[in-house]
């Protein structure tokens, strides 16, 4: 039994101290240890000799005792745990102890894994925090049965479920708008008040405008408008059109009476300098006779109209004239001759009554009206409005027929059919000016540069430019037949680094230069050597340029006599002369092909500025010219790409306390698990990819190799940190 | 009268400021000098930089004896205490800089400083034996000097508790009120008990410091002189690993955000990061210090560390890089003895021989106070700039470049002869040895 015992504790005692660093030997601990073990053994070397003396009292064969006693220890199940020493027990208890704590703190892993690999970091970290959720008590389950019933009532009546109740607060917080609903309200506000600016600022500067023709198109539209209105009111509902109609005329009326109409601005004004100025006394007398001459045409007209009336009633060509419209008339009708009848006479004196009488009545009705009601507004509007009174009852009379005195059938005397007509009249004479195909210029030249621009002449300069262009690219082709400058040719050799656009580019020119290499260029080169012997020529003449050259400071006649025949001493020119320094070779001098051309080379000041060797993160040139490509400034790209671009890694509040990382962090570590995992297999991918390509695996804890072993780091004097 | 076409500026202005609109066409054929632009602007910022790099923004002075200790409280800013190696305890108030109140805690060493997690008492522990709880605010107002070494003595501890030997160290939990302390052996306190909880003992040498897991709160480690760093969990109350450095270590701490991460402040000058679950070969190794590293602690943020060493700099590295990004020094800064960062992460403490608790910025040229957004706008684009192009040698030597006393340079130097020596001397013997049977030191 002893046997087996110690035979167990020494393989315990092996597997606790084969890993040399997580027991260190404390001297004490293996002090005790030692003394432990060997009372132990002593022990054991005086037992059997004991028992065996029993057993060989009884007769028993020892020999086989004995070896059954070795064989023992394997049959399993039949050795008896033995009590363990102290030192050896907490030994088992350390071991596992940081067997299950090592275990346990694995739970942090993913949450690491993301933060060291998290795009962007924000402290302090938000709290996770669990909280539980009530249920509402307006579901009610679907009961089938007495029992489920009965189970339902005694589970509610003893409120096991509880009715979610709404408080005070609760209810305003439904009740109140959201923040999306406030928004929305608030834009839309926002939208209406910035239209009424909007048109309120158009309506206003439409006010201000100076231009009569701007506001005379005003008129006309508004005219037409509002007699289209009334006229459309007159269709559905007469007896409102006919009010309106009157109260239209009210305003006529009125304005009449005020006698504005014969008040002109420019009349006064030219009135008052008709004291002194004599022209504008002409002028005056000008336009009164010019008036009367309407006024007469007017009548004239008139008189004319009832004379038609009388005799033929068809003639619809004729427009219905009107007495405020004598622009109009002017426009259509004929020179008016200037001869008065005596009919007309009557005429005039007949009309004059009826208007007179009819003035009257209205006056009457006037009176009347004012005293009903306030006085109407006075405005700018009247005019107009009276003009819109004048079309619409023209409209009315056609529509309603009622007139006896006028034509059935007469077009509306718009002043836009005038306008039509003298469009139409520009236009012709337009088109008649410019040539009928062509409406705007065309030409085959592009202009591209301000110069161009300066340069170009509208008018027939297209065809003969194309032309011209087309020539000289003839030329030009001509002219780029071979040529060879072999003082301009210059060959290097390209460098280590394989820059993919650099590749991309000649990949992209390859083609291009295979079908150059068929051309007639090559032949020469190759036919004859004339070229070649011209080429060493330049190339030694480079080199020779590129040599720095001897200095001779020695002037004639000094020291000696000088004249035309007398030449320098060889002693004396020796003498002051500076030597320049031979210059090294340079590195193609080895190359008999190549004129290297030093100066326009990359000079050493950008050399020093360019990266001598791929920067460590970077596996690959093309990862790394990729990373300094683009440009993150607001400058260079669009406001939010930059924001974007220019977030921050590590975003941290001033004056805000950072705990330490908490466990509420791991209710949301799915995420991270996930992101570990991931992370994992493209590890092996990568590693199974390393291994197919014969690379080593670099193994990440081999960073310590570093300590003490055979990385350099560089030393200089400036940078020490 | 003349009329011109006239327009006001301040139509075309920002409601919000002064700020122009300016219009931009981000087409790359307009900007066909982009990237020169860039890498100028990458330039300029790495210059600017530098010429912003004015870390050091005061000293606390005040104490008459090197100080020892320094402690944050976990949820203020402003507050700091430091105590000193006369056993006098200060309560600093940062943004003041003076003192909100001041004891004479100890006879001896002020060993250990903690304050508790609510941040309502100070704890600490000296050579004399005794542990002492201190209520944080203190109601006497410091004037002038006179009065403040009377208050000195008004000033009395809440409770305290005396042990059987000095304490050398003093840990909180950072989620209940247990302590720990170190000494002699590991002692668990219970704040209501006048007799520790457990002893942890493992060897019979002294522990110099002992640290908490801030994370894994049940996991604490110590240091002791015999070399050894010693984990313990304090659910089972055993120790549960040893590791055996090659020199002593003076200062662990926690990574606040990684659970199973320390970094280790060691005697050789380095500091080695661990996994505390492969202990068979640290992380990352620190180098940069040339004398020991007396302290170290992390940023709130888990990403980089300070520490201090007796060469009288303070260095701060980031985890994953084997050399710091940053070291202050003053002309009249002494040997580090210990180091601290802010809550907030944006400032760094140092205290050391000469008395003096200094304080820094852990970005050497970080503006204080409140940015405007276009200002933090600008900082991230410069930000982004220089890391774009760090790698091109201009700016990489303008970035990497700092100035360190003659000293520090000199012995820099000196251990870099040595190592390089030290690596001749093994290639060479590996090369003329049997192949495979020298082995690579790990």
């Amino acid at each position: 039994m002893s046997s087996r015992d110690s035979i167990g504790m020494n393989n315990l005692s092996d597997s606790g101290n084969d890993s040399g660093v997580e027991d260190g030997p404390s001297p004490v601990n293996l002090q005790a240890d030692i003394q432990k073990i060997a009372k132990k053994s002593r022990h054991r070397s005086e037992r059997p000799s004991v028992r065996l003396a029993a057993t060989g009292s009884t007769g028993v064969d020892l020999g086989a005792l004995a070896v059954l006693r070795k064989e023992l220890p394997n049959v399993d199940g039949f050795v008896e745990a033995a009590p363990r020493s102290k030192p050896e027990q907490k030994r088992i208890a350390r071991k596992r102890g940081y067997e299950e704590i090592s275990e346990d703190v694995n739970k942090w892993q993913g949450i690491v894994h993301q933060q060291r690999n998290a795009r962007q970091l924000s402290f302090p970290l938000d709290k996770n925090s669990i909280s539980i959720i009530k249920q509402d008590n307006k579901f009610q389950p679907l009961m089938k049965t007495e029992l489920e019933k009965e189970m339902y009532e005694l589970l509610s009546g003893a409120e096991m479920i509880k009715p979610k109740e709404e408080s005070a607060e609760d209810k305003a917080v439904r009740e109140a708008m959201t923040l999306e609903e406030v928004l929305e309200r608030n834009k839309e506000s926002w939208r209406l008040r910035t239209l009424r600016n909007k048109l309120g600022k158009k309506a206003h500067i439409r006010n201000k405008t100076k231009s009569k023709k701007f506001h005379r198109i005003l008129k006309k539209d508004r005219l037409r408008k509002e007699a289209s209105n009334l006229e459309q009111l007159g269709k559905t509902e007469p007896g409102r059109a006919l009010d309106k109609l009157q109260k239209l005329d009210e305003i006529r009326i009125e304005e009449r009476m005020t006698l504005k109409h014969k008040k002109s601005k420019w009349a006064a004004n030219l009135q008052l300098r008709a004291k002194t100025d004599k022209t504008a006394l002409a002028a005056l007398q000008e336009n009164s006779r010019l008036h009367e001459e309407m006024v007469n045409k007017l009548k004239k007209t008139k008189e004319e109209e009832e004379a038609e009336d009388d005799s033929e009633e068809d003639d619809s060509d004729t427009d219905d004239s009107d007495e405020h419209d004598p622009e109009a008339d002017t426009q259509n009708s004929t020179p008016a001759p200037g001869v008065q009848d005596k009919s007309y006479k009557k005429m005039k004196t007949f009309w004059g009554e009826y208007n007179r009488q009819k003035e009257e009545e209205m006056k009457d009705q006037l009176e009347e009206i004012r005293r009903q009601r306030k006085q109407p507004k006075k405005g700018q509007d009247e005019q107009t409005i009276e003009e819109a009174n004048k079309m619409i009852k023209d409209k009315l009379k056609q529509s309603t027929k009622s007139n006896k005195g006028k034509k059935k059938t007469t077009c509306s005397n718009n002043p836009d059919v005038n306008d039509n007509v003298k469009i139409n009249e520009y236009e012709f004479t337009f088109s008649s000016m410019d040539k009928p195909d062509n409406p705007m210029n065309e030409s085959a030249v592009r202009l591209r540069t301000l110069d161009d621009m300066e340069n170009f002449k509208p008018d027939k300069v297209a065809p003969v430019a194309a032309s011209k262009t087309l020539k000289q690219v003839a030329n030009n082709k001509k002219k780029s037949l071979p040529e060879v400058d072999a003082s301009k040719i210059r060959v290097l050799e390209t460098k280590v680094l394989e820059s993919s656009v650099v590749k991309d580019f000649f990949n992209n020119d390859s083609d291009s230069d295979e079908a150059e290499n068929d051309d007639p260029n090559a032949d020469l080169f190759d036919e004859d050597d004339l070229a070649l012997d011209e080429f060493n020529k330049a190339r030694e003449a480079a080199e020779d340029a590129a040599q720095p050259k001897d200095v001779c400071h020695a002037l004639p006649g000094w020291g000696s006599w000088t004249g035309p025949d007398i030449k320098m001493s060889a002693k004396i020119i020796e003498r002051f002369t500076d030597k320049a320094p031979k210059k090294a070779p340079s590195k193609f001098s080895d190359k008999k092909n190549v004129i290297y051309n030093e100066e326009a080379d990359l000079h050493q000041n950008i050399r020093n500025r360019m990266v001598s060797e791929l920067p460590f993160p970077f596996l690959q040139v093309s990862d790394w010219e990729a990373s300094i490509r683009g440009p993150i400034g607001r400058t260079f790209v669009p406001e939010l790409v930059h924001r974007k671009l220019i977030e921050p890694a590590l975003v941290t509040e001033i004056g805000a306390v950072i705990k330490p990382m908490d466990q509420t962090q791991l209710l949301k570590d799915n995420r991270a698990k996930q992101a570990v995992k991931d992370n994992k297999k493209t590890k092996n991918q990568k590693k199974e990819e390393m291994e197919k390509s014969g690379e080593k695996p670099v193994r990440p804890g081999n960073q310590l190799i570093e300590f003490g072993s055979s990385k350099k780091r560089k030393f200089s004097r400036k940078s020490v940190n | 009268k003349l009329k011109v076409l006239s327009r006001n500026s301040q139509d075309y202005v920002r409601e919000c400021g002064q700020v122009q609109k300016v219009q931009h066409n981000p087409d790359p054929k307009l900007h066909p000098f982009e990237r020169a632009r860039e890498y100028t602007r990458a330039l300029n910022a790495t210059k600017l930089d530098k010429v912003f790099a004015k870390p050091f923004i005061g000293a606390l002075s005040g104490h008459i004896d090197s100080i020892w200790k320094l402690a944050n409280v976990p949820t203020r800013l402003s507050t700091l205490i430091s105590g000193s190696c006369d056993g006098e305890l200060r309560v600093w108030d940062i943004p003041q800089r003076r003192v909100t109140w001041k004891a004479q805690a100890h006879r001896g060493f002020v060993r250990g400083v903690v304050v508790e997690r609510s941040g309502k008492n100070v704890i600490t522990c000296g050579d004399d034996q005794t542990i002492k709880v201190w209520s944080l605010d203190q109601s006497t107002i410091m004037e002038d000097d006179d009065e403040q070494d009377e208050s000195k003595e008004n000033v009395k501890p809440l409770h305290e508790f005396l042990g059987k030997a000095g304490f050398l160290d003093i840990d909180c939990q950072w989620d209940s009120d247990l302590l720990v302390t170190s000494g002699m052996q590991v002692d668990l306190w219970d704040m209501n008990r006048s007799e520790p909880l457990h002893s942890f003992s493992w060897g019979a040498d002294t522990i110099n410091t002992v640290k908490f897991n801030r994370v894994e709160t049940n996991v604490l480690s110590s240091t002791a002189s015999d070399r050894n760093i010693v984990l313990y969990d304090i659910r089972s109350k055993t120790p549960i690993r040893k590791l055996v450095m090659k020199m002593c270590t003076n200062s662990l701490c926690w990574n606040p955000m990684e659970a199973f991460n320390f970094t280790i402040a060691c005697e050789d000058c380095n500091l080695y990061t661990f996994d505390m679950r492969k202990l068979q070969q640290a992380m990352n190794v620190h180098k940069d210090h040339v004398r020991a590293a007396m302290s170290v602690d992390y940023s709130p943020t888990g990403r980089e560390f300070v520490s201090g060493s007796y060469d009288q700099t303070v260095r701060i590295f980031r985890v994953s890089e084997g050399h710091s990004r940053e070291v202050y020094h003053t002309k009249r800064m002494q040997r580090v003895f210990c180091v601290k960062f802010s809550a907030d992460s944006k400032f760094v403490f140092s205290g050391s021989d000469d008395t003096n608790v200094r304080v820094w910025k852990s970005q050497s040229s970080a503006r204080l106070g409140t940015l405007l957004p276009r200002q933090k706008q600008q900082l991230r684009y410069r930000k982004q700039l220089k890391k774009k192009y760090v790698h091109m040698p201009e700016i990489r030597r303008i970035e990497r470049h700092r100035h360190v006393p003659k000293s520090i340079y000199k012995a820099t130097e000196l251990r870099h002869i040595m190592s390089s020596a030290a690596e001749r001397k093994e290639s060479r013997r590996r090369k003329h040895s049997k192949p495979g049977s020298r082995k690579f030191k790990v």
